[in-house]
């Protein structure tokens, strides 16, 4: 239930060269990334991409495991791709797959090194609305998830989920009833408290050191110069298109 | 529904347009709402993460919980665009759908958005009970929407040369067999969605009645 509540805790807590780099290089290498695992067509580069990605996570002092079980989930979905293109091709449906998951590590890589707030500065420097929304969406999850974790507990501990289909349906429709008065309320005196210390649908963000180029950047510098070299290497002699 | 269409399948024309439409809607939606509106800000904020919230229960089945239609009817049509955004923005942060798709998925959900709350509205007027409204609603969008994502795979299928330049990139897909595997998954988890939407709303009517006046629930 709580994966962006671990995001949260890993982009906060824990410390390597990749958490103290700024955002502007980590931001960059990243849509390097992206652009790579689209427009590639060869599965021996998205294999490199991988096989790196995952080394730096690991660098990061992320949990590999975890994070790897994570970019998993989008690859349950590229298999509906993948089923669909299995009769005309072997290769195709293993570079979805593998596009599927290797943008989603570049992104759990970037997330779990990045406090959410510093993500939605970007945001709010395009829309202040769109990124009071966005710093307020992330502030309500945690409170909400928190109050969904403790009710979902109590709900199986007292066999809610155990009855067959229809009676699960109706105990987790009285359970997401219950939780979205719960919300209603916790946002309605959030909005008061807001209100009585001055808000005015202005959160101010300003930017901080974490913007600019430090020290730290050798790291996010060291994968986009990796990226860059294989994007060379194979504009330079191709990879004919699959395995080479 | 939401969808799940990862990195790296769609052509880039395909998703660079989702992109440019959503900005587009976006940039109409700042201009048509009430950005100093503090109250409705805070609303927006809390709906989009209780859509995050119900997305992370588990049903035991292979869906998900969305809330986009009672997001759309609560929100309206402007700040639910804003809340499918910044939803479907997080989710693809950590995999759940791609990033380059952010744009599609944010026209998606709010396509659930708007045609649940025309839905509801128009069908309020025959239907006296608002749960069951809801309901269908939730059905009936839902299942157009999971036609809409069968339906831009058809479109992005069509001739990925044309986008990539490069045939066996995309290949081509069967087309049949991706909407049969999506209808699938998708016609029931929109039943269960539906009566899970009308079942919190009758539940809500009953425990505090006059919550929703105002949106017509």
């Amino acid at each position: 239930m709580g994966t962006i509540y671990l995001v949260d805790y890993y982009a906060n807590n824990l410390k390597s060269h990749m958490h103290e780099a700024s955002v502007t290089m980590k931001l960059l290498t990243t849509a390097i990334a992206i652009l790579l695992i689209i427009t590639t067509h060869s599965v021996t580069l998205l294999i490199i991409d991988f096989a790196l990605t995952l080394i730096f996570i690991g660098f990061s002092n992320l949990p590999v495991l975890r994070i790897l079980r994570w970019s998993l989930y989008p690859a349950f979905f590229a298999s509906f791709f993948a089923i669909s293109q299995l009769p005309y091709s072997l290769i195709t449906p293993l570079i979805t797959i593998f596009r599927a998951v290797d943008a989603a590590l570049v992104m759990l890589l970037l997330i779990n090194t990045t406090p959410y707030p510093q993500i939605f500065f970007m945001l709010s420097k395009i829309s202040r609305t769109l990124g009071n929304i966005a710093f307020l969406t992330y502030r309500f999850f945690f409170i909400f998830i928190e109050q969904a974790e403790k009710r979902f507990t109590t709900l199986k501990v007292r066999g809610g989920l155990a009855g067959g289909l229809t009676r699960t349906i109706k105990n987790i429709s009285h359970f997401i009833g219950s939780l979205f008065l719960v919300f209603v309320d916790i946002s309605e005196e959030t909005y008061y408290a807001m209100k009585t210390r001055g808000y005015s649908g202005i959160i101010s963000c300003r930017p901080g050191p974490w913007m600019k180029i430090n020290s730290h950047d050798w790291m996010p510098f060291t994968l986009l110069t990796f990226l860059t070299l294989i994007i060379i290497v194979y504009w330079l002699f191709g990879f004919s298109g699959g395995l080479i | 529904m939401h969808i799940h269409i990862p990195d790296g399948f769609l052509p880039i024309w395909l998703w660079v347009l989702g992109y440019m439409l959503m900005m587009l809607f976006i940039y109409i939606a700042l201009t048509k709402i009430n950005e100093d509106n503090p109250k409705k800000i805070v609303w927006t904020s809390a709906i989009a993460a209780m859509m995050l919230v119900a997305m992370s229960i588990p049903l035991g089945i292979p869906y998900h919980l969305n809330l986009t239609v009672l997001a759309g009817i609560i929100l309206g049509p402007w700040w639910s665009l804003l809340a499918c955004f910044v939803v479907n923005g997080v989710l693809a942060s950590f995999g759940h759908g791609g990033i380059t798709i952010v744009g599609l998925n944010t026209l998606i959900t709010w396509f659930e958005a708007l045609t649940g709350l025309y839905l509801y509205k128009n069908l309020r007027k025959m239907l006296e009970k608002a749960s069951i409204t809801v309901g269908i609603s939730t059905w009936t969008s839902l299942t157009l929407s999971a036609l809409l994502v069968i339906g831009l795979v058809a479109v992005s299928g069509v001739n990925p040369a044309l986008a990539m330049h490069h045939e066996t990139l995309t290949g081509q897909i069967s087309i049949t067999t991706f909407a049969f595997l999506t209808l699938f998954f998708a016609l029931p988890g929109a039943a269960v969605e539906g009566v899970i939407t009308a079942l919190i709303l009758a539940y809500i009517k009953r425990v505090r009645p006059t919550l929703f006046e105002e949106e017509g629930l």
